[in-house]
């Protein structure tokens, strides 16, 4: 034992026998240091202590063994480090990033199928499972959602989520690093390869990962680092600068590493205090920002895929337009459309192989039909063709027990439904067995059915042997007569009806049961013949039937095709064009028009009345002020344009121009025709309809648009001109004149003065074009008093036409001015004609008395004969009524009513011609073709949102948008200010840590 | 790190010291009865938590491991993070421990999404009634998700809980309180000497010492709780040396657990979010259940019947029923996609789940395992 103990060597004191020069057991790392060959190793201490030579006083030398080891000790030692630093660049980090989730999906697979791992393993699971986790939450509410934003934006608010999560310590990092030169996530690859935060553990301080880092955190190899610097710890160094630890202090490596582990500590903290109010944050921020081009984005892909979709149909449309192939099969392979092996084989099992149906089966063929194509429009006709492709054949009746059962239940039946309708004292008037009616009993139908079998040439007893003991028989047509004939006389026998004379069946008393018997007699023929019915068939053909669904399938199936394109472009349907509009431009016509907080406030929460104020109030501003007047117009109409020329270029290409067809035309005539020549003119002639009905359609839609929009331009235009307009019309009118005593009461004008006249009509013009686009909303006043009314009606009539005439008017000149676009000023002044010509419906009361609306566009044709003053202008206005009645006029008279109004204006122009001849031929015809009270559409289709609706909702989103803004960007705010001011107090001496620096070259150590 | 050499090893040379050698003579049936004994003794040793904060020196296990302690220790340790984490964490303590950070990391996550919920209703258009009302359906289904995704991710931790408890005897929720010296406090003026963790934590580290009887006097009662885990496991080894064969086992289950309660989180929330968001609950309405609860269960003068009564409306009608039903409309969902999503969640929820519960009792027995025995007895090799 005591040999043992004296064998381990131990350091002793001992003195210096031999002073040498200092030699250096860490050579091959220390090159800068002297060498000395020549001296015996004499103990790691002695470089240190030659360097300070005041306290070499002694020397620690290994002891001498007793007895010489027999071989060297090669026991444990510490294995050498291989930890170093990460110093990455962003795109390598994202590359480890991604590298790593591979990694951890090994780890899971060990240590969940094998059980081997360690903590840090099993850790990086948990990241993964988060990731993992959060992908399938993501992707479930991606699939509950309805369209492809909503799907998106679940993933984009995912992405943004664990964006800010990973971005916000590297955002905090980066002023604590700048400061203090910490950075708080700085990464490190410990000796077994795992990936680790410097920081992460306050308690466990990595220096050596510091020791061959350059200035800049890069980790170099020894050698490499020993061509730059002449120490070690150089970044160290730099950071107990950056730190303010003092230079000339013992051990200031690890003074360092204390004060960085502090600030690390520290930025730690802060990071996970903000980082829950951050990562929301910044998450809804970068989801809010990104909400904009990813609707952009799928706005744009979408329709250009359906347009390009429709693209390619419509050249196949194209190519069978030309070909003028009317086979359903043909059209069907040339467009690609097979009908879907569900619906055949639904259709199939509709048709028996003989293709004789039922009455129930043919009637379940055209249900199908029917509900297959339901809402096409042309169903109806569909199942006309169908009976036409079918023969019925004759009823096939037997004499069995059911018909012996129908025949008992139809003569009962018979008498008591006509009992039902008697009175009672009709009822008392008729005897007694017939009340109590139960119908022909067993013996008497046989009875008929032998009767009527003898008719066909039976035997007596054949006919009675096959009538009573129920041997199924066929009858014939002339059986089936007779069979009715005979029930009818043996229901009524019991009476002693038949043989009254005819005199007697007129006596007073005889005259109940004569009507009786008669109507008796209709209803037991009726309900036989209903029954005879039931037991006739259809044979189809089944070629001509596969035709029909064919066709009806092929047409449903192009109707969808246009349908998907409409869904991206004028369908108010999340991410489609017009959706985008509505949520963008409405937000940007109300900051132009620039309104206050409170206004906003105001316009949000109020009812429309007080809305109406608010908006009246800042438009009679504006108006005031030429220069903001002519920058909002201008702003509105740049607004306006991008809004409506979108939706108007997938309209084109459902429709076309004046010159070309469109899509959706093309497909109608191709339709149409092939119903023609396969179907008959009724399935040509309701598919037609139903065409034209979604040409309308379209249209109103476009309609809609552009005014909505115009709307709140207009309403401008008027506000700047209205004092003038209230003159003219009051004036014009001369409303002043009508006498007091009799009108009264029907026009509260009269009573007034002329300024409260003019104010209050005021107030009345732009409540009506702030809020009423329905003329029929504010005719209502006068409508009231029609009956009675005489001499009044004439003013009212002409007060309200003029201002009909102000409210859709075409633009002044000075708006038109500011928007110096022409067409798109055309394009307002013809909407509003066409308002103003539709404003009065055929259903109105008033209609008969406005004879002038009736012809709205008179005056202005006659004008454009009879003077020389702005004709193009009018030319425009009657040019966009005959195109906006194009579908109600049909090509023909379509072209024919260009082909006028072209005459009228090119032909007769400078001639000197009898005006009155034009007058009386082409202006009246013109003017009555454009007759908009019998048009398609009436205003309430066509006008869009009225001007305070359309600010109303502006406001509100604006508002809650604000709010949110406000909310986010001072939690923002908030928590960046508190970082600042928290990372500006950091790596101070505080309550926690105290700095006693004992230093190198200051005797009394007095530490800061 | 403790062993059972070490103790029995310090108590034979106590027995010798002091002259009696009884404990090592005596009968085994009586060390065994004797171990019975103390070990029913232990067991009834029921500490409150303030014990365990304030008059422990050394780690100690919580004993009786219950929901209300358990509780308490979480409130306690929540509490902790503003309390006592942050100030310290801010003044950057030297001695601030990576337990603290741990803790600390937990901070965003109970915040994140109560605020990510509060921004997304700010942003709606409450002037509007129409939208505020479908906000408002959308914002009660979010708060719903929230709920339901940590009621999945505690069933997903408690199904692994339970199966390794079951059919090992570890508890993973096993407490124990971690005696950090007082010297610490010198640096800060905030206490911090307990720290609640729990012993199975740390595969690398974990508290194995803590599991051994040390008022044990024989190998028998010092390794009392490895002989039961070992009747779990499935080793019928020596009681000497048991705890050796155990130790590898415990850490194999602590990391094959551990994944699958990570692995069937992420499965357990998915299914729960997507619950959350099925019209079953559209029902229900929040103002009823509150009503319900604050008027029905806790309001002034209503019998004690009816309180009965409402309780099991609001669970029943406002909770399970719903939840019943949001199960079959996630599986059925309302289009392809969603029905596709709903079947898949739920197929392959069951599918992991049942996948983690088989490998579990597979791979962790005894019986797949390699059992390395030395052949030496560990407490001879001590007394050489």
């Amino acid at each position: 034992m005591g040999n043992l103990i004296q064998s381990i060597p131990v350091y002793r004191p001992q003195t210096q026998q031999t002073p040498a020069a200092g030699v250096n057991v860490s050579a091959q790392t220390a090159p800068q240091a002297t060498l000395n060959t020549n001296n015996a190793y004499k103990g790691p201490f002695q470089n240190i202590e030659n360097q300070f030579p005041q306290t070499q006083t002694y020397s620690y030398i290994p002891a001498k063994p007793l007895s010489d080891a027999h071989n060297t000790p090669k026991g444990v030692r510490p294995a050498p480090s291989k930890a170093h630093l990460v110093h990455e660049n962003f795109f390598q980090s994202i590359g480890s990033t991604i590298k790593s989730y591979g990694d951890y999906a090994k780890y899971f697979y060990n240590a969940a199928f094998k059980g081997e791992g360690k903590d840090y393993n099993v850790g990086k699971i948990n990241d993964l499972s988060i990731r993992a986790g959060s992908l399938g939450i993501a992707a479930v509410l991606a699939t509950s959602k309805m369209f492809p934003f909503a799907k998106g934006m679940e993933f984009v608010g995912l992405g943004t989520w664990f964006a800010s999560m990973a971005i916000w310590p590297h955002i905090l990092g980066a002023p604590i690093k700048a400061l203090y030169g910490v950075n708080i996530n700085k990464e490190y690859i410990d000796s077994e390869g795992r990936r680790k935060f410097v920081y992460e553990d306050n308690q466990y301080r990595p220096m050596d990962i510091y020791r061959y880092a350059d200035l800049n955190g890069k980790p170099l190899s020894p050698e490499e680092y020993y061509k730059k610097y002449d120490k070690e710890y150089v970044y160290l160094d730099k950071m107990g600068d950056k730190l303010g630890v003092p230079r000339n202090i013992k051990n200031r490596n690890e003074a360092t590493m204390n004060r960085a582990a502090q600030v690390a500590v520290q930025g730690k903290t802060l990071c996970m205090m903000t980082a829950g109010i951050m990562t929301p944050v910044v998450s809804s921020i970068a989801a809010d920002a990104l909400q904009t081009p990813l609707k952009n984005y799928l706005e744009k892909t979408r329709y250009n895929k359906a347009a390009n979709k429709l693209k390619a149909l419509e050249t196949q449309i194209d190519a069978l337009r030309n070909s003028n192939n009317t086979d359903v099969d043909a059209i069907m392979s040339a467009l690609k459309i097979k009908v879907t092996p569900k619906d055949q084989a639904a259709f199939d099992s509709l048709l028996t192989e003989s293709g004789v149906l039922s009455p129930e089966q043919f009637q379940k063929l055209q249900d199908f039909i029917d509900t297959k194509f339901f809402g096409s429009g042309y169903k109806n006709s569909l199942s006309a063709a169908m009976k036409r492709g079918a023969d019925m054949t004759e009823p096939k009746v037997f004499v069995n027990n059911e018909l012996k059962e129908t025949i008992k239940n139809i003569t009962s039946e018979s008498v008591k439904e006509l009992l039902d309708k008697l009175s009672a004292e009709a009822k008392a008037k008729l005897p007694e067995n017939l009340l109590n009616y139960k119908g022909l009993s067993e013996t008497q139908i046989n009875e008929i059915l032998a009767g009527v079998l003898q008719t066909e040439g039976m035997s007596v007893d054949q006919s009675r042997k096959i009538a009573f003991e129920n041997i199924t028989k066929p009858l014939g047509f002339n059986s089936r007569n007779g069979l009715m004939q005979a029930i009818t006389q043996k229901t009524l026998e019991p009476f002693a009806f038949s043989n009254l004379k005819d005199k007697d069946k007129k006596t007073p008393q005889r005259a109940p049961l004569h009507n009786f018997n008669r109507a008796l007699k209709d209803t037991i023929n009726a309900k036989l013949k209903a029954y005879f019915d039931t037991k006739r068939s259809f044979v189809v053909d089944k070629a001509e039937m596969q035709k029909i669904f064919n066709f009806a399938f092929t047409n449903n199936e192009l109707q969808n095709k246009l349908k998907e394109f409409e869904k991206t472009s004028i369908q108010n349907i999340s991410e489609s064009m017009t959706a985008v509009n509505w949520e963008r431009v409405p937000k940007k016509y109300l900051k132009t028009i620039g309104f206050s907080e409170g206004e906003m406030a105001l316009l949000a929460t109020q009812d429309a009345t007080s809305a109406s104020k608010v908006l009246s109030k800042k438009f009679s501003e504006i108006v005031q002020d030429s220069e903001k007047y002519q920058k909002v117009i201008k702003e509105m109409a740049e607004y306006a344009k991008t809004a409506i020329s979108k939706e108007e270029k997938a309209v084109i290409q459902l429709i076309g121009t004046p010159d070309t067809k469109g899509i959706l035309i093309k497909i109608k005539e191709l339709m149409e025709s092939v119903a023609d020549r396969n179907f008959g003119y009724e399935t040509k002639n309701e598919l037609a309809s139903h065409y034209r009905l979604r040409i309308n359609e379209i249209q109103r839609k476009l309609k809609n648009t552009i005014d909505s929009y115009v709307r709140p331009i207009k309403a401008l235009d008027l506000f700047k001109e209205i004092k003038n307009d209230v003159k003219h019309i009051l004036d014009y009118n001369s409303l002043g004149a009508v006498r007091k005593n009799a009108d009264s009461d029907l026009y509260p004008l009269v009573k007034m003065n002329r300024e409260q006249k003019l104010e209050s009509l005021e107030a009345y013009i732009k409540d009506i074009i702030l809020q009423k686009n329905d003329i029929n909303s504010w005719t209502t006043k006068m409508e009231t008093e029609l009956p009675g009314a005489r001499q009044g009606m004439k003013h009212s009539l002409e007060f309200v036409r003029s201002i009909a005439n102000k409210v859709f008017g075409p633009l002044s000149g000075d708006t038109a001015a500011a928007i110096n676009d022409a067409e798109f000023v055309k394009k307002c002044n013809v909407n509003n004609q066409i308002m103003r010509a539709t404003y009065l419906r055929i259903e109105n009361k008033l209609l008969s008395r406005y004879t002038t609306e009736k012809n709205g566009f008179y005056h202005m044709i006659r004008e454009l004969i009879t003077s020389d003053n702005n004709r193009e202008f009018k030319y425009d206005m009657i040019r966009g009524a005959i195109e906006e009645k194009r579908l109600d006029f049909g090509e023909s008279y379509y072209n024919r009513a260009k082909d006028l109004l072209n005459r009228i204006f090119y032909d007769y122009q400078g001639k000197n011609i009898d005006k009155s001849e034009i007058i009386k031929n082409e202006l009246n015809e013109l003017a009555g073709a454009l007759d908009f009270h019998y048009s398609n559409r009436n205003i309430a289709q066509i006008s869009g949102k009225n001007v305070t609706d359309f600010f109303i909702s502006a406001a509100q989103e604006t508002r809650a948008r604000n709010k949110w803004m406000r909310l986010v960007y001072g939690l923002l705010g908030g928590t960046l200010a508190v970082s600042a001011l928290t990372i500006a107090l950091m790596g101070k001496e505080n309550h926690f840590n105290k700095y006693n620096y004992e230093y190198i070259n200051t005797p009394e150590g007095a530490g800061k | 790190m403790v062993t059972v050499s070490t103790i029995q090893n310090n108590q034979a040379n106590y027995a010798v010291s002091s002259g009696s050698l009884s404990a090592l003579t005596n009968s085994s049936l009586e060390q065994s009865f004797k171990a019975q004994n103390n070990k029913q003794q232990r067991n009834a040793e029921n500490h409150s938590l303030s014990y365990y904060k304030n008059d422990i020196h050394k780690d100690e296990l919580v004993k009786k491991n219950t929901l209300a302690k358990r509780i308490g220790i979480n409130i306690e340790k929540t509490l902790d993070i503003p309390l006592i984490h942050f100030p310290r964490g801010l003044g950057g303590a030297p001695d601030y421990t990576f337990f603290e950070f741990l803790q600390t990391a937990k901070f965003p996550y109970y915040i994140g999404g109560p605020i990510l919920a509060a921004l997304f209703y700010a942003g709606v258009k409450k002037d509007n009634f129409r939208s505020a009302g479908a906000a408002q359906k959308v914002a009660k289904h979010m708060a719903l998700g929230v709920g339901l995704y940590y009621v999945g991710a505690a069933l997903a931790k408690s199904i692994i809980n339970n199966t390794v408890k079951a059919s090992r005897g570890v508890d993973l929720k096993q407490p124990y309180a971690k005696y950090i010296s007082k010297s610490s406090k010198k640096s800060g003026a905030f206490q911090k000497d307990v720290e609640f963790h729990t012993a199975f934590e740390s595969a690398d580290f974990t508290r194995t010492d803590l599991l051994y009887n040390e008022k044990g006097r024989t190998p028998e009662e010092i390794n009392e709780n490895y002989i039961e885990y070992g009747k779990k496991y499935g080793i019928k080894g020596d009681a000497n040396n048991i705890d050796s064969t155990i130790k590898p086992l415990i850490k194999k289950t602590i990391v094959m657990a551990r994944a699958w309660q990570y692995a069937l989180t992420a499965f357990f929330v998915t299914l729960g979010v997507g619950m959350a968001n099925q019209p079953a609950w559209d029902k229900s309405s929040a103002e009823g259940f509150k009503k319900t609860v604050t008027e029905g269960i806790f309001g002034k003068g209503v019998a004690p019947k009816d309180r009965l009564h409402n309780a099991k409306v609001v669970v029943y009608d406002y909770m399970l029923k719903p939840f019943a039903k949001s199960f079959t409309e996630f599986w059925k969902g309302h289009s392809k996609g969603s029905s596709i999503a709903g079947k898949s969640v739920i197929l392959a929820t069951a599918a992991a789940t049942l996948t983690a519960i088989t490998l579990l009792l597979t791979k962790t027995s005894a019986k797949g395992h390699k059992l390395e025995t030395t052949g030496n007895n560990n407490i001879k090799e001590g007394q050489k």
